[in-house]
C-alpha cells in the first residue's frame, strides 16, 4: 500500500511541477519567434544557433526562437493565429511558391527595403517577393538545379561527353544506355505528384528557349520529344520518390537533375562516389528554375520592430555570405553577397549553383500568378505519367489540353 | 471422415503458435528494425546491402597513396565484402583537410578520429603505399546527435511526461468516478448518456483546432502541458468511463454491502473493497491514457509552440533530417522507450485484469 502511495505521489508531483511548462516569459529576454521552412537540416540549424544568432541576440537583448515548420502548416498556423487574434510568431520564412498566399491573405507586412541600400535582391526573385509595388519578403536561401551522377554510371557515359558540360541529349542518351546495360532504369525524378518534377522539366524547357511554366511551346515540344526517350530510363520505383536524395544515396538511382540541396544531401555523404555538375544545357544554354525562400514580418507580431531588425541583420551581404558558407547548399539571393563569394567558394555545391545562377537561363516560380500552384504542378506530373512513362511519345493534342488547364488556373 | 483427436489438437496448437508468432513479429520486427537503424552510421544505412542483423561496432578503413601529396580513404563494405571509396576524392596532408575529414567521419561513419590521428594514418599510407586501420564506432552517436541537434528535445521529454501524467490523473479520476456511477446507479437516460460520452471522440482534432487555441489562450494555457492534458483528457475520459464502468459492474455489489454490515461507511467500503479490486481496470485506463497522450502529434503541433511535446520534436525531425533515417530511428526509439517502460511497470495489474496473477 505504501509503495502504491509512493508511486502515486511520484507520478503526480512531476506532472504538477511541469504543468506550466517551465520558465515564464518574464524571466527571460524578449523572445523573437522565427518560424522557418528553410534550414531544416540539423547541421544547418546548429550553425545558425551557434554562429549567427548570438551576435544579434547580444546586440538586441533578445533570444531568437528558431523553429522548423513546413510551408502548409506554417500558413495554416498563421490563419489560426490571425483568426484567434493571438499572433505569437514574429518572423516567417516561406517558400517563394507560397509567398503570394501570405501577401494576399494579409498575413505579412511590407518591409522597409528602401532603407537597405547596401543590398540588391537578385532579379530572378523580384516577382515572388513583392506585390503592388511593395516588398514583403527578403529573399534567403536561393537554389537552382544541378546534376548528380553516381560513378557507377560512368561505364555507360557516351563517348566525348564531359560530365561537367553536359547537354540534355547526352544526359538522356546516358540514362537510356544505363537502363539498357543494367536491365532497369537508374534515373530519378520526384514521381510523387506536386513535388518538384515541374522545376526539373521547366528548367529543361527554359534551356530550349521556352517560358516557364509553358508546357506546349515549340521549344518545349522539342524537349518533350527528347524526354520520351527516357521511357525506360527511370527507376521502376520512380513514382514513390518525394525527393531524390534517398534513392541517390542508397544506389537505387544513379542519375538525376534535381534541386541543389537534394543533390547536396547525397553528394556530401560520400563525395568520392558521385559527380556533381551544373544542370544540363540545351540550345539556349543551361536552364534552371531558381527557387528561394524569404523572411517576412507577420502582421500583428508581438515584436515587429525587432523582427525587421532581424531580417535586416540576416540579409546583410556579409551575413548572407557567412550563412551560405556555414549552411552549405544554398545560394545567397543577394547580388552583393554572390559577388563577395566570387571564386573563393570552397563548397562545391554552392560553387556549381552560383555558376548556374550567373550563366544560366533562370526563372523564378510564378506561384502568385495562379490560383493553385499545386494544380499547375499536377499538370506536369500528369504529362510525365502519360507521355513519358505510359506512352513514350509526344501528343500535341495532350500538351495543348495541358496548357489549357494551366491557363485556366491563371488569375 | 473424422479427424483423429491428437491430429486436431496438434493442428489447433500449430495454428495458435503461428498466430501468436505472427502477432509478436508484427510488433517486434518494426521495433527491432528501428532499433538496429538507430545504431547504424549514415554509410551503413544507405550504402551497405544486405543490412547486418546487428550493426558492427567497429569500422575498417584503408588509406591508399595516390600521389606523393595525396591519399584516398576507403571503407570496408560488409554487404559487398569489398573496399569502397569514402569521403573526399583526394586527401592532402594538412591540418585543415584533416579537420574536415574528421568531421566527415563523425557525421557519416559514426567514428571519432582526431585530425592528428588522421594525419598519422595519412603519413603511414604515404610511407608504405597503403595503411589499414580499425576505428571504434559509437553506437550511441545517433541518440546523442538527435538530442544535441534538436536542442529542445530534452525539455520536450519533460513536457510530454508532464502532459501524459496529468492526462492520467484527470481522465482516470473523472472517468473512474463516472464509470462507478454508471455501474452502480440507475437513472433516466443512462444508456443514452453512456453512449453520448463517446461523441467527443468523433470530432477530428483539426476541425476544432481554432476554438481550442482561442479557449486555451483565454485560460492562459496555450502552449502549456496543462492545457494539452485538458484536451487529451476530454477524449480519454470517454474511454475510461467505458472501461471502468464494465470493471465496476464486474465487482459484486454484495462485497460493499458486506463491508457496510461489518461497520464500514460508504466511503470506506469503496476505498477498501471496491477500489483495490478495480485497480487492474484503472491500470489499463492509465496505460491507455499514457500511450495516447505520449504519442499524440496533431493536437500538440497546433497547441504548442515553444513547449512542444517529444512526438512533435520527432515529427519535426522527420521533416528536417532528410535522408537521415538513422537519426529519425534514434528519435523514434527514444519516443517509444517510455511507453514500453510504463507498460512494463504496470504489466502486473494488466495481467490481473486478464486473470493471469492473483491480487
Amino acid at each position: 500500500m505504501k509503495f502504491r502511495a509512493l508511486m502515486t505521489v511520484l507520478l503526480i508531483l512531476p506532472a504538477l511541477l511541469f504543468a506550466n511548462g517551465g520558465a515564464e516569459e518574464g524571466d527571460e529576454p524578449t523572445r523573437l519567434v522565427v518560424s522557418s521552412r528553410l534550414y531544416s537540416q540539423p547541421g544547418e540549424q546548429q550553425f545558425l544557433i551557434d554562429e549567427v544568432f548570438p551576435a544579434f541576440e547580444e546586440a538586441n537583448n533578445c533570444m531568437v526562437m528558431f523553429e522548423i515548420i513546413e510551408d502548409e502548416p506554417l500558413l495554416k498556423r498563421a490563419q489560426f493565429q490571425k483568426e484567434s487574434g493571438r499572433v505569437t510568431t514574429d518572423v516567417v520564412v516561406s517558400h517563394a511558391g507560397q509567398m503570394a498566399n501570405w501577401i494576399r491573405n494579409d498575413y505579412v507586412m511590407p518591409l522597409p527595403v528602401d532603407q537597405w541600400t547596401d543590398r540588391t535582391f537578385s532579379k530572378a526573385f523580384t516577382e515572388s517577393i513583392s506585390m503592388n509595388g511593395q516588398t514583403y519578403f527578403a529573399p534567403v536561401g536561393g537554389d537552382v538545379y544541378l546534376t548528380l551522377i553516381n560513378k557507377k554510371a560512368m561505364p555507360y557515359m557516351p563517348t566525348g561527353v564531359d560530365p561537367q558540360d553536359l547537354r540534355w541529349e547526352d544526359y538522356v542518351n546516358w540514362a537510356a544506355a544505363v537502363a539498357e546495360g543494367e536491365g532497369e532504369g537508374k534515373a530519378a525524378v520526384t514521381g510523387i505528384p506536386q513535388k518538384s518534377l515541374i522545376y526539373m522539366y521547366g528548367g529543361m524547357f527554359l534551356s530550349y528557349g521556352s517560358d516557364f511554366p509553358v508546357i506546349n511551346s515549340p521549344e518545349a515540344m522539342e524537349a518533350w520529344e527528347l524526354l520520351t526517350k527516357m521511357q525506360y530510363a527511370y527507376t521502376p520505383t520512380v513514382n514513390s520518390y518525394d525527393n531524390v536524395s534517398v534513392p541517390m544515396k542508397n544506389g537505387e538511382a544513379w542519375m538525376t537533375v534535381a534541386h541543389m540541396v537534394r543533390c547536396g544531401d547525397a553528394y556530401q555523404s560520400n563525395p568520392s562516389a558521385y559527380i556533381l555538375a551544373p544542370a544540363p544545357a540545351g540550345p539556349k544554354g543551361i536552364g534552371s528554375i531558381a527557387g528561394t525562400s524569404g523572411f517576412a514580418v507577420v502582421k500583428g507580431a508581438p515584436h515587429p520592430e525587432l523582427a525587421v531588425k532581424f531580417i535586416e541583420y540576416m540579409t546583410e551581404p556579409a551575413m548572407a555570405v557567412k550563412v551560405a558558407r556555414g549552411t552549405g547548399g544554398f545560394i545567397p539571393p543577394i547580388d552583393e553577397a554572390i559577388e563577395q563569394l566570387g571564386d573563393s567558394v570552397q563548397d562545391e555545391i554552392i560553387a556549381k549553383g552560383i555558376m548556374v545562377m550567373k550563366n544560366g537561363v533562370v526563372s523564378g516560380v510564378p506561384g502568385g500568378d495562379y490560383s493553385s500552384w499545386g494544380a499547375v504542378k499536377q499538370v506536369y506530373d500528369d504529362a510525365f505519367q502519360e507521355l513519358i512513362l505510359k506512352k513514350g511519345e509526344v501528343s500535341t493534342a495532350y500538351l495543348n489540353d495541358a496548357q489549357d488547364r494551366i491557363d485556366a488556373l491563371k488569375k | 471422415m473424422t479427424i483423429p483427436r491428437p491430429l486436431f489438437q496438434a493442428a489447433q496448437k500449430t495454428t495458435l503458435a503461428l498466430l501468436v508468432t505472427t502477432v509478436a513479429l508484427t510488433i517486434l520486427f518494426p521495433l527491432f528494425f528501428l532499433f538496429t537503424f538507430s545504431l547504424m552510421s549514415d554509410y551503413e544505412t544507405y550504402s551497405e546491402w544486405p543490412k547486418p542483423l546487428w550493426p558492427h561496432s567497429q569500422v575498417r578503413y584503408r588509406m591508399e597513396k595516390i600521389s606523393p601529396q595525396t591519399t584516398r580513404l576507403l571503407i570496408w563494405n560488409h554487404g559487398q565484402s569489398q573496399w569502397q571509396p569514402f569521403g573526399p576524392e583526394h586527401i592532402e596532408a594538412n591540418e585543415e583537410v584533416a579537420k574536415k575529414l574528421s568531421r566527415f567521419l563523425t557525421n557519416y561513419g559514426n567514428t571519432t578520429l582526431s585530425p592528428s590521428e588522421i594525419l598519422s594514418h595519412v603519413q603511414k599510407a604515404q610511407n608504405s603505399g597503403f595503411h589499414e586501420f580499425t576505428a571504434q564506432k559509437s553506437l550511441s552517436q545517433n541518440y546523442q546527435r538527435f538530442f544535441r541537434l534538436y536542442s529542445g528535445a530534452a525539455d520536450a521529454v519533460l513536457h510530454s511526461l508532464s502532459t501524459a501524467l496529468l492526462t492520467i490523473l484527470i481522465s482516470v479520476v473523472i472517468g473512474g468516478m463516472a464509470g462507478y456511477a454508471f455501474a452502480r446507479y440507475v437513472f433516466k437516460g443512462k444508456d443514452v448518456l453512456k453512449l453520448s460520452v463517446l461523441f467527443v471522440r468523433m470530432f477530428p482534432p483539426v476541425a476544432i483546432a481554432i476554438p481550442m487555441v482561442v479557449i486555451l489562450g483565454r485560460m492562459g494555457l496555450y502552449d502549456r502541458p496543462a492545457g494539452l492534458s485538458l484536451i487529451y483528457s476530454v477524449n480519454q475520459i470517454a474511454m475510461n468511463i467505458w472501461i471502468t464502468a464494465s470493471i465496476f459492474m464486474g465487482i459484486p455489489e454484495s462485497l460493499e454491502e458486506a463491508a457496510l454490515i461489518f461497520g464500514a461507511n460508504k466511503r470506506g467500503a469503496f476505498f477498501r473493497i471496491t477500489l483495490p479490486l478495480a485497480v487492474p481496470g484503472l491500470a489499463a485506463c492509465a496505460m491507455y491514457s499514457f500511450i495516447s497522450s505520449w504519442n499524440e502529434v496533431i493536437n500538440a503541433l497546433i497547441l504548442t509552440q515553444f513547449r512542444p511535446t517529444f512526438p512533435v520534436v520527432v515529427y519535426k525531425s522527420l521533416l528536417g533530417a532528410n535522408a537521415q533515417v538513422h537519426l529519425i530511428a534514434a528519435g523514434s526509439i527514444a519516443q517509444a522507450a517510455p511507453a514500453i517502460l510504463f507498460t512494463l511497470i504496470i504489466r502486473r495489474y494488466l495481467l490481473q485484469m486478464w486473470g493471469g496473477v492473483k491480487v
